[in-house]
């Protein structure tokens, strides 16, 4: 098994978050009436012609510079030919051989290994229109229908450098530009939606050989786990050819979720020719150095720097940083919620925990939580002034996500301050001390142990709402009397 | 009758209230009534909506505030977008195609009050030199109705010669404005590459397409261009550029202008009364007070080669949108979408598809650099001579056709000498220049020769300029072709 | 260079053409004496020159990121050759390459 070396490509197509289409003013928005989002320009009716959507080169500079690309002062449009009934010209306005953006590279954390995944290129494109099928499949359907809604939507394609060694990494490497694309808003990156899509090529080669084996594609990955699924998959199955002196042929595959193999498409052995040539229609693109800065400059912080200064600033553990990092508003919610309490570790602890996992459950993303940062400070506040115990405060915030009422409000409509005066604790602990003889002459004989019932027996005839670490010490200098 | 008449005479009469644009209308449809049995320069008519906008017109010029060409009749070459009106580029796959959309040029004519005439034929996407490919019907030349109108415009360019249209719209990809403008014995102007709009413009090469005017003389070429000019935020290609008032350069002299004349376009291939006529033109503008100098554009001869092998390239893209999907006619049954394509695509006539195919053939991996980047190479060459020249003269004199209008059916076999019958004009798709041709003097047998006048980019004021010049000089050598018509009909 | 019909029915598959025989005979010659025009280039020495993309040198413009009105439905529709429930129909979609 240690005699292979496994080689991944990834080819990755975001929708960049425009309002209007790349070469026309239609609207980009999902889940239109068919074909009611479309102009003679993304219908390909001939006499259109494209002009450039300011707002997409913007974005996809972006994109180029968050992977740490040369950003090209002039690139070209080119046209790709082939004939598919989604494609209205049938051809393909894209850039092949002068993209935008080139030379970038990814730096992952691959276990506690830095890894540093090559970007070949990242270039503008249009996006082709959608085809339903009539029937169980593509193949098995008498007809399909069209509609050009997605027709035109401005695309970057994102080619990776064939840097990446196995099914996980590849999997890690679309964590991270998921991540870099939703942090500086250049896609929404919803691959339910098909606004991120990803292709792999991955191909074996013997442990130390430099050549490259024959490679396959795999095509129809809708989730990252998928990706990692399917390559996983791939990977094995190379494998076994390779060592059973079998050759791999070099093909597209299509990756089959519910099967969890992939299968063969069509053969490559006659490589698609798409006839590229220069599109007359649109002068070369000039970027220049002013326009690049004025994007450098209003980059968002990303998450490597974002991650490093949670660790430096806020003493948070690297697990944490990175937790927190994944998602820009993930890590807005947590600096909005420090700003409140000053209490970065506490923060953290409850919005990785509590808060996460009742979004989860109720599949909801940070930005729409139901309590803000603000709210869920004056909760931690509470705790931290010991009004309520951790216990109570889960209680509380599950109210506040069903209410939206503020942490106090419930606190003091439910009666559910903790207890920790003197007075009424020891009325409490008078009460369990004489109900519990067997355990307290435990503890008094030096079975320490037995102060934990008793604590919980405080807890218990408070509702929970003692002090447990009061009621701890007061126990114990009562007993030992 | 007022179906002869130019813009500028027409214009005056109309804003005189001496006639109106009803029977302005009228005229040029019993013309049509008349001659387009005959001469079928027509793929669509529009009778009823155009005394429509002509009542529109009437009104406009009856409250004194009329746009420039309100009223004045004009026919669009079928390959032109018209909203809500067919649009066939004279081809079957779309015999039924109507844009939701106007071409700006169609646009612009509105705003400046014209009438629509019709649509007029062409060869199929605009793919040849006769109008004989038109998938539809063959146009005749009024001059001689056993040849050729010219083509690709060859349509528009008939209907202005009959009188069945006072001016008209074309497009040029290697010619055919100018060429047609001469066979036909009026003035055809091909503006330099992005003054025009085209947007709507069905596309044949995009790097090689312009729109332009087919008029009865240079003035009201001037006049169309006014209209139609300026820059179109929907081309990507369009150019931002303060416009002069063509009409009103015409009238200032060319004393001290030079006038090149390319030996390259004046050698043994031509014909001896073609060359005679352009000799003859040097005199005239000599005796205007203009200088004719001898010049070289050494890479003319490589302009045939380099411009079929673009315009094949980009046709064979261009016309890769016609799948039957969105749009057209699909023909026959297919049980699959590649046999849908090319059972549709194969309604496509002979011309296109050997265009297709070609360029199909040379934008391939293995053939890209040798066929079509050599092609582009050789074109900046043909750019550079023009820079070159227009350094030592201010405009290029040639003849705009080798020979006059050929008979019908002669060169339809044989494509390659065909194609040589635009070498003079395909230069200036090349180039990117403004060019115009104006009939310059007949043949013995009675049919019209043309002179093309080259420009440097953007200088169709001097352009226009001389060839209003010539065209005063020698206004009393001028014929009309339905004196021809009838006289053979 | 002699185009084969063999080599031309590739380029006609590319292209999704369908060719009629009497096209299948003539085509083959009148392509090759086309694509033959080149050699005539091969005496214009090129090296070191750019190619002419575009005719004039121009820059290209920029559109903003504006919403414009898109077709109403039924003119985007209006052209199409076979319309269900507001979509545009076709046969089954194949890649393969067409055997005829």
């Amino acid at each position: 098994m240690a005699d292979w070396e496994v080689i991944i490509g990834l080819e990755i197509h975001a929708e960049l978050l425009t309002e209007s289409k790349v070469f026309c003013g239609c609207n980009t928005e999902f889940g239109g009436e068919p074909n009611s989002q479309v102009c003679p320009v993304c219908m390909g009716l001939p006499g259109a012609l494209p002009v450039l959507n300011r707002q997409a080169v913007e974005l996809a500079i972006k994109a180029g510079l968050a992977l740490n690309c040369t950003i090209n002062g002039t690139s070209q449009f080119d046209r790709k030919h082939y004939f598919y009934p989604d494609l209205p010209k049938a051809y393909q306005i894209s850039q092949n051989d002068r993209p935008l953006c080139s030379h970038g590279m990814v730096e992952l954390s691959v276990g506690d290994r830095k890894r540093q995944i090559g970007i070949q290129r990242v270039h503008l494109e249009e996006e082709a229109g959608k085809s339903v099928h009539v029937g169980d499949s593509i193949i098995s359907s008498e007809y399909s229908l069209l509609d050009y809604n997605r027709s035109g939507i401005a695309l970057v394609e994102i080619v990776t450098e064939p840097d990446i060694r196995s099914a996980e990494e590849a999997r890690l490497f679309l964590e991270k530009l998921k991540t870099l694309l939703e942090y500086t808003e250049v896609s929404d990156c919803k691959m339910e939606e098909g606004s991120l899509r990803c292709d792999a090529n991955i191909s074996l080669r013997p442990k130390g050989s430099s050549a490259y084996g024959v490679k396959t594609e795999i095509k129809n990955l809708n989730s990252f786990r998928a990706v990692q699924r399917a390559l996983e998959f791939e990977a094995d199955r190379q494998r076994r050819l390779l060592q059973a002196k079998e050759v791999v042929l070099p093909e597209t595959r299509h990756w089959d979720e519910a099967k969890g193999m992939t299968f063969s498409m069509r053969s490559k052995a006659k490589a698609a020719d798409y006839r590229y040539m220069p599109d007359p229609n649109l002068y070369p693109l000039q970027v220049d150095e002013a326009w690049i800065e004025s994007i450098r400059q209003n980059l968002p912080e990303l998450p490597d720097a974002k991650r490093d200064r949670f660790i430096n600033d806020y003493d948070l553990p690297p697990y944490d940083a990175d937790v927190l990092t994944t998602s820009r508003h993930l890590a807005d919610y947590f600096e909005a919620c420090v700003q409140e309490v000053d209490e970065p570790k506490l923060v953290s602890n409850w919005v990785m925990g509590e808060v996460l996992r009742w979004l989860k459950a109720h599949e909801l993303e940070i930005e729409s939580s139901p309590v803000a940062p603000k709210e869920l400070g004056g909760l931690l506040k509470l705790i931290q002034e010991d009004v309520v115990s951790t216990i109570v405060a889960k209680d509380v915030l599950s109210e506040m996500f069903a209410t939206g009422k503020s942490a106090v409000e419930i606190v003091d409509e439910k009666g559910w301050r903790q207890i920790s005066d003197a007075d009424s604790l020891e009325a409490i602990i008078d009460g369990v001390i004489a109900e519990n003889p067997g355990p307290v002459a435990d503890f008094q004989k030096g079975k320490t142990k037995a102060i934990g019932f008793l604590v919980g027996q405080v807890m218990k005839a408070s509702k929970g709402q003692a002090n447990p670490q009061k009621a701890n010490e007061m126990l114990r200098q009562k007993l030992q009397k | 009758m007022f179906s002869s008449m130019t813009i500028s005479q027409l214009r005056t009469l109309l804003r005189a209230r001496e006639v109106s644009a009803e029977e302005v209308v009228i005229s040029v449809f019993d013309q049509i009534d008349k001659v387009e049995g005959d001469i079928e320069a027509y793929v669509t008519l529009c009778r009823s909506e155009a005394l429509v906008q002509a009542k529109r017109a009437d009104a406009l010029l009856k409250e004194g505030n009329a746009p420039d060409l309100c009223g004045i009749p004009i026919a669009i070459k079928d390959n032109i977008s018209t909203a809500g009106l067919k649009t066939t580029c004279a081809s079957r796959i779309l015999d039924d195609y109507v844009p939701p959309f106007d071409a700006t040029v169609v646009t612009k004519l509105k705003e400046a009050g014209v009438v629509i005439v019709g649509k007029t034929n062409l060869d199929e996407f605009a793919l040849g030199s006769s109008t004989e490919n038109s998938q539809f019907h063959v146009t005749r030349n009024p001059w001689d109705r056993s040849r050729v109108p010219g083509g690709s415009s060859g349509g528009s360019a008939a209907a202005v010669a009959a009188g069945e249209a006072i001016a008209a719209l074309g497009s040029d990809t290697g010619g055919s404005i100018r060429q047609p403008a001469a066979f036909c014995g009026i003035v055809g102007l091909k503006p330099t590459y992005g003054l025009v709009s085209r947007y709507g413009l069905i596309p044949a090469a995009p790097s090689l397409d312009h729109v332009g005017p087919l008029t009865r003389d240079v003035r009201d070429a001037a006049l169309v261009l006014q209209a139609i000019a300026g820059w179109d935020g929907k081309d990507p290609t369009s150019v931002q550029k303060e416009l002069p008032n063509y009409e009103a350069v015409l009238s200032e002299d060319i004393t001290g202008l030079v006038v090149g004349l390319p030996k390259e376009l004046l050698d043994n291939e031509l014909d001896p009364e073609a060359k005679e006529a352009i000799f003859g033109v040097a005199n005239v503008l000599e005796s205007l007070g203009a200088r004719v100098e001898a010049i070289s554009l050494p890479h003319a001869e490589y302009a045939m080669a380099s411009f079929y092998l673009i315009a094949s390239a980009e046709i064979s893209s261009s016309l890769a949108c016609f799948d039957g999907v969105r749009l057209g006619k699909r023909y026959g049954e297919a049980k699959d979408t590649t046999s849908m394509f090319m059972k549709t695509r194969g309604q496509l006539g002979i011309e296109a598809k050997r265009r297709i195919l070609v360029g199909t053939a040379i934008l391939q991996e293995d053939n890209y650099t040798t066929y079509f980047v050599k092609a582009q190479k050789v074109r900046t060459k043909i750019r550079e001579d023009f820079q070159q020249a227009f350094g030592r003269c201010d405009v290029i004199l040639s003849p705009t056709t080798p020979t006059p209008a050929f008979t019908l059916g002669h060169k339809l076999d044989r494509p390659v000498i065909m194609y040589k019958s635009d070498v003079y004009t395909s230069l200036a798709n090349l180039a990117g220049i403004p060019a115009l041709s104006v009939p310059c003097g007949y043949t013995e047998g009675g049919l019209p020769l043309g002179m093309q006048i080259m420009g440097k980019p953007f200088d169709e004021a001097t352009v226009l300029k001389v060839g209003h010049l010539y065209e005063q000089q020698t206004a009393s050598e001028r014929r009309l072709p339905q004196k021809e018509v009838k006289a053979n009909g | 260079m002699e185009l084969s019909l063999k080599e031309m029915e590739e380029l006609a598959l590319i292209a999704r053409l369908y060719l009629t025989e009497e096209e299948k005979k003539i085509l083959p010659q009148q392509i090759s004496s086309i694509l033959d025009m080149v050699h005539s280039l091969e005496t214009v020495d090129t090296e070191d020159v750019e190619p002419t993309i575009y005719p004039i040198t121009g820059s290209g413009v920029l559109r903003e990121d504006e919403i414009l009105p898109s077709l109403a439905v039924k003119d985007a529709l209006a052209n199409g050759p076979d319309i269900v429930d507001g979509y545009f129909r076709v046969p089954r979609i194949i890649e393969e390459e067409y055997e005829s």
